[in-house]
């Protein structure tokens, strides 16, 4: 498929095949207080550590914890949940955005619309910002899975140019082995 | 029927793509009807005029796409939104665009090895598991109507 490397929730790290596979955990919690919890004990021994997007409050007070690698699911989050005052912080954090292809592929008509209006707004903003930025195809099978090929096609579609998509790709080995203890 | 010189001839270019999972047999039809919808639905009714998909070749894990020169790109986006032909599930890994069919054909190679069947009973359900080189076990639920697909590895453990 020509994949270096991939992030997997809830396996160990490891190589597969010449395949790295990073471990990955994805919080999903409605309150800043059960992401806490939820680093100290689940994000043990995580490679990459994922939270899904929330009102702005919330996402203003994620990305500032320590241990937060990537902010997903920002499109389904509430209008101006991601600001350009969020994105300042998260380039200030180092706390990556996640750009979901799962719904370019699966959605039809104005539901995609919708995801693609919203994946432009937020490139707009990484443009402007610098925060780092993933691309995540949200896979729970082969069938869910495309190839980085397939992923800067359908990154394309919302303005993405080659090299931001590569650079999307291997953003996740870069978060690898950054976490130690998480207090 | 006089041919046209080539210089009149319309420019094409042909897209191979690998069918996954690779034991999916979709009916040309089905992925020629799949094609169409996915780019329909991206690029609209004027960019799918412009694009002019067909499906040429569909079996031995491959599907061969042709559109017009310089839409390719389009095409690729379109057929990477593919998840579904008739009633299966399938996707479409694209391996190769050229401007020539011979080139396709010489790419185009038969699976390796045969497939491998044998039942098997998880957690009461009934399955059927197919193995084949290089690949890990898929394990396909024996219900009629959209059977679920699960991936093993060789030890049993559930991925």
């Amino acid at each position: 498929m020509g994949l270096e490397s991939l992030a997997a929730v809830g396996v160990p790290g490891g190589e597969i095949r010449g395949v790295r596979v990073l471990s990955a955990t994805v919080i999903r919690q409605e309150t800043v207080k059960g992401v806490t919890a939820a680093l100290r004990h689940a994000a043990k021994g995580r490679d990459l550590v994922l939270v899904d997007a929330g009102d702005q409050g919330f996402n203003r007070a994620v990305i500032s914890l320590r241990g937060v690698d990537v902010l997903r699911q920002v499109h389904r989050a509430p209008s101006g949940a991601f600001t350009h005052v969020t994105a300042r912080m998260a380039a200030e954090h180092g706390v990556a955005l996640e750009f979901d292809l799962q719904p370019l592929v699966h959605l039809r008509g104005w539901p995609r619309q919708r995801v693609l209006q919203s994946h432009a707004r937020l490139l707009r903003l990484q443009r402007k910002y610098g925060f780092p930025c993933t691309l995540a195809t949200n896979a729970r099978s082969i069938l869910d899975q495309r190839s980085p090929r397939e992923m800067a096609a359908l990154s394309r579609l919302f303005g993405m140019g080659e090299e931001e998509t590569l650079r999307a790709l291997a953003m996740p080995l870069e978060f690898a082995g950054r976490h130690g203890e998480v207090p | 029927m006089v041919s046209r010189l080539p210089s009149q001839r319309d420019r094409r270019r042909y897209l191979l793509c690998r069918t996954v999972p690779a034991f999916a047999a979709p009916e040309p039809r089905e992925v020629f009807l799949a094609v169409c919808e996915a780019v329909t639905s991206l690029w609209g009714d004027t960019g799918a005029a412009e694009i002019a998909p067909a499906v040429l070749d569909c079996g031995r894990g491959y599907v061969v796409v042709r559109c017009r020169r310089g839409t390719e790109p389009r095409l690729a986006a379109a057929l990477a939104t593919v998840s579904r032909a008739g009633e299966g599930r399938i996707a479409l890994r694209q391996v190769l665009t050229s401007g020539t069919l011979h080139a396709i054909r010489r790419r185009m190679q038969e699976p390796s090895e045969e497939w491998s069947e044998e039942p098997v009973v998880r957690d009461g359900r009934a399955f059927t598991a197919r193995r084949s080189a290089g690949q890990k076990v898929d394990l396909i639920a024996e219900e009629k109507k959209s059977p679920e697909l699960f991936f093993i590895q060789d030890n049993g453990e559930m991925k």
